[in-house]
């Protein structure tokens, strides 16, 4: 679980810091952008590395 | 199967793609809340699978406590099912609830209020989180039979919050669909709505499929790990 919670952690704050001089308003639309693609892309990793890990067990 | 799945990952990637270029760039600034109200592309459709998919997971713990002693092998199928739901919603749910907050600060001024509609959506969000740790720590050897008790709970909890913005009067927005005479959204907007609910729809069911059939993998991998235990203790005995 660790690996998808970092890419959200890193996209939402990279995200933070770029956009951390524009108004709340901008800031806020690109950080929940972020945050929907980070959520859905770690957890569709985090599934992808579950299957290499079961393909090399079984 | 496999090629099937790739070719639904394109296109669905290609509909999110889409559905981003109309959010950001064709989507009309709206007059009152501004570039903020884009948001509402994807907390919207992130918030809609949020109510869909537990109904998935309702009928994969249907499923798994109608089966689990006259067909156990099917049951099992059934909760893969279940806990594939599961993770995907909490992931929507998640998302639904981050995304509201992000729109409500600027909007309201307040990251958070205790009304009807985010409390039992908060509700729901802790029904999930609480399923997903009975089936991480629970040791009662009951842990699959206590987890779709759970998603029962969920399932009623779905509708109260469907309804909770038609029952009461709340801070959150008024319904924009089904919401009676004056509710709707301008045609202008309804593109980048429609192509990012179509897009969710795919990716939700893409990657319920393919957490489905990990689960199915994991529980064949531990049956076979079980039967040649199993098989060294018969040869060990004998």
């Amino acid at each position: 679980m660790m690996l998808p919670l970092m890419i959200i952690l890193q996209t939402s704050f990279t995200a933070g810091v770029a956009t951390a001089d524009t108004p709340m308003e901008h800031r806020n639309l690109w950080l929940a952008y972020a945050f929907v693609f980070a959520m859905q892309a770690g957890y569709a990793l985090w599934t992808a590395v579950q299957w290499k890990k079961i393909k090399s067990r079984s | 199967m496999k090629k099937f799945l790739w070719l639904w990952l394109i296109a669905t990637l290609t509909v999110l793609a889409w559905g981003f270029h109309l959010a950001i760039f064709v989507a009309p600034t709206e007059a009152t809340m501004g570039n903020i109200q884009r948001i509402f592309y994807y907390h919207v459709p992130s918030a809609i699978m949020g109510m869909v998919f537990p109904y998935v997971n309702l009928i994969g713990s249907l499923g798994y406590l109608y089966l689990r002693r006259n067909n156990p092998l099917r049951a099992l199928a059934m909760d893969a099912l279940a806990l594939a739901a599961a993770e995907v919603t909490l992931v929507f749910v998640s998302i639904g609830l981050v995304t509201g907050m992000l729109w409500a600060k600027p909007a309201w001024g307040i990251w958070w209020t205790w009304d009807e509609r985010l409390t039992t959506y908060l509700l729901l969000w802790l029904l999930y989180v609480s399923y997903m740790l009975v089936r991480r720590f629970s040791s009662t050897g009951q842990t699959y039979t206590l987890a779709a008790v759970i998603s029962i709970f969920a399932g009623i909890d779905v509708p109260i919050v469907y309804m909770s913005i038609r029952w009461w009067r709340t801070q959150h927005p008024s319904p924009v669909f089904f919401g009676g005479p004056d509710a709707g959204l301008d045609p202008s907007m309804v593109p980048a709505f429609v192509w990012n609910i179509l897009g969710w729809t795919m990716w939700g069911v893409f990657i319920l499929v393919l957490r489905y059939g990990l689960e199915r993998r994991r529980q064949q991998v531990q049956q076979q790990i079980a039967n040649s235990a199993l098989d060294a203790g018969l040869e060990g005995n004998a």
